[in-house]
């Protein structure tokens, strides 16, 4: 798994829990990597989801709250991050539909190792899409809390829900409101930093 | 404050240095890690760089190396790229060629994935050309465009109607064969009823001389006069004197062209039937005068022959191999010399010598044909050089006299030139076998 991760998940503990948090948490997990994770490094999924249950017991909360809090806090870092990638797709639903074929192809092209969730789309209306998830970790909170972070990117809370599960897979019916299937709004990252 | 109100600060203070202490160590230490990422990406990005520059100077050097022309074109048909030998084949700039519609140099841009068409060159000539057409796809499978590889058949189509001619020459030579074989018998019993009546012309020549006692008697009997008169009338009518003179010659002239006959027949057989590709003892004088007799009707209106026989004894040879060399050599020489009497109107001369050496003997064929022009003479053993004008000359003779005389029989063939004089030509075969080749 991306060291990127690991580091939107020590920005998210240390902005919930305080700015010694991570450290702590890492302190107190026993994890597969020695290292201070960095962005560019690759690490074992094993000790993201072990840090996920550190915090989740250390703080009092669940794991579908802490993933689901974990995503909506991480979207808008990821989004900054890559304001290139994020050009032309001015609405949640373009940003969905692009997702696989334009951020993740990118993705690959920095690590070719990267091995980043599928994100497929099925157009259901004019208003709706079933957005279908494809991973062996079956993080279901944590695509949630994504959809929440693009919501507060754009603006434009959406309305979703998991109505299928495969084993570690899962399909999202995700229902945009009016303006949000056509409307374009300007990325600035002032207005959300 | 207390004492333990500040000592609790103190804790309190040290356990944030402690924490701040312990942050800063650990980015440091991602800085590090950074550092080496960024150390290891850029000698990656060096390596890849370096596999990019070798792997495009590996196909720029496939392309400069082609014999083919390649094109490449979108799937609009417009050309995108033009490299190979297309410029070597067409005089057409490959650059001027980007952008421009296949047509304009596969004007005919059939479908199909291998076939033969014309590439047009700058100025309008067209070359044939093999063109092979393969799809060009993206890494989704997607057809992009097209690629062209246009291999020149030019010597192949050449080689093809050498070939036609060859089977057809072939197949005159078997008539010829033929021809010569049943020529023989006829030639045989004619020469040989010529000799007769020869021989019985001269019997009954001596009988007319015995006649002339029997005349002289007669004279002498009653009535005698009456039928002298009546031979003499006969004897008269028929010019007995003139018959008697020319008649023997007339037997005599029949037998020598009896023999030409026989001797032309006796060489278009050697040459349309030379047998197989064995090496055996052969005479070299023979082999020349039966060239000689093949290719008169090249030489003689235009040049005298001397023939030099010297001694050589059987040299073992080809004698097909040999007498295509020859008759090659002599043809050449005849035409060369043909040209030298449409200038001047003298007629000129081939003379040729047959020459034992302790290893081998030499044949040396000489001609008045004015020589070889300088900037020729290192070109005329190759195959498809002529200096003769189109479709006089294949550019073959004197390129597979050189390989039948060097490569097969291991032997020599080359030639001087006496600039505006002639050229000698000298064929030196090894006495012994040569080996297998």
């Amino acid at each position: 798994m991306k060291g990127a991760i690991f580091k939107l998940l020590e920005d998210f503990v240390d902005t919930r829990f305080g700015p010694d948090a991570f450290d702590e948490l890492v302190e107190s997990t026993e994890l597969e990597t020695v290292e201070p994770f960095v962005g560019p490094g690759n690490y074992p999924p094993g000790d993201l989801l072990a840090l996920v249950a550190a915090a989740v017991a250390a703080h009092d909360t669940t794991v579908e709250q802490f993933l689901r809090a974990f995503g909506r806090h991480a979207f808008p870092s990821l989004a900054r991050s890559v304001p290139t990638l994020m050009e032309g797709l001015d609405t949640p639903r373009a940003f969905l539909g692009g997702l696989e074929s334009m951020i993740h192809t990118e993705v690959r092209k920095l690590d070719p190792e990267a091995d980043p969730a599928r994100f497929t789309v099925t157009d259901v209306d004019e208003g709706s899409i079933l957005l279908h998830y494809r991973s062996p970790f079956g993080l279901f909170p944590l695509v949630e809390g994504f959809l929440d972070g693009i919501g507060d990117w754009y603006e434009t809370p959406l309305d979703h829900e998991l109505v299928e599960v495969d084993q570690t897979n899962g399909t999202f019916l995700v229902r945009f409101p009016d303006h949000a299937m056509t409307g374009s709004i300007a990325v600035v990252d002032t207005v959300r930093s | 404050m207390s004492t333990q109100s500040a000592a609790e600060a103190a804790t309190a203070d040290g356990e944030q240095v402690r924490r701040l202490e312990r942050r800063l160590a650990r980015v440091q230490r991602e800085n590090e890690i950074l550092e080496t990422m960024i150390e290891e990406k850029t000698r990656s990005l060096y390596l890849a760089q370096e596999r990019l520059r070798k792997g495009k100077l590996f196909l720029e050097n496939i392309l400069e190396s082609m014999q083919a022309a390649l094109l490449i074109t979108d799937h609009d048909g417009l050309i995108t790229l033009a490299g190979g030998a297309t410029s070597a084949l067409t005089g057409r700039d490959d650059a001027e060629l980007v952008g421009r519609p296949i047509s304009v140099i596969l004007p005919s841009n059939r479908s199909d994935s291998i076939v033969e068409e014309e590439l047009m060159a700058e100025g309008g000539a067209a070359i044939p050309v093999l063109v092979t057409r393969s799809e060009l796809s993206d890494d989704q499978g997607n057809v992009t465009g097209t690629v062209y590889v246009a291999t020149d058949i030019s010597d192949r189509k050449r080689l093809e109607v050498e070939l036609r001619n060859a089977q057809r020459l072939e197949s005159i030579g078997q008539l010829a064969a033929g021809v010569a074989h049943e020529l023989n018998t006829p030639i045989q019993f004619v020469g040989d009823s010529v000799r007769f009546l020869g021989d019985v012309m001269q019997d009954l020549m001596e009988l007319l001389e015995s006649y002339e006692d029997v005349r002289q008697f007669a004279m002498g009997i009653d009535g005698g006069a009456d039928i002298v008169q009546r031979l003499d009338a006969k004897e008269d009518e028929i010019d007995l004197e003139f018959v008697r003179a020319e008649a023997p010659k007339a037997v005599t002239r029949t037998l020598d062209g009896l023999d030409r006959v026989a001797t032309i027949v006796k060489a278009l057989k050697q040459f349309s039937h030379p047998g197989t590709d064995d090496m055996a003892p052969a005479d070299l004088n023979e082999i020349v005068l039966n060239t000689l007799t093949v290719a008169k009707n090249e030489y003689k209106y235009v040049a005298e022959i001397e023939f030099d026989a010297g001694d050589l004894g059987d040299v073992v040879c080809n004698r097909g191999d040999i007498g295509q060399v020859l008759i090659n050599l002599v043809v050449n020489a005849a035409h060369a010399i043909g040209d030298q009497v449409e200038a001047t109107g003298r007629r000129g001369r081939i003379s040729i010598r047959t020459v034992d050496d302790d290893t081998g003997a030499a044949i040396e064929i000489a001609d008045t044909g004015g020589g070889i022009p300088p900037e020729v003479q290192n070109r005329v053993f190759e195959p498809f050089f002529t200096t003769k004008e189109v479709g006089a000359g294949s550019g073959q003779g004197l390129a597979l006299a050189h390989n039948l005389i060097v490569k097969k029989h291991q032997g020599r063939l080359w030639f001087d030139v006496e600039d505006g004089i002639g050229t000698t030509f000298h064929v030196w075969l090894p006495r012994q076998s040569p080996e297998p080749s």
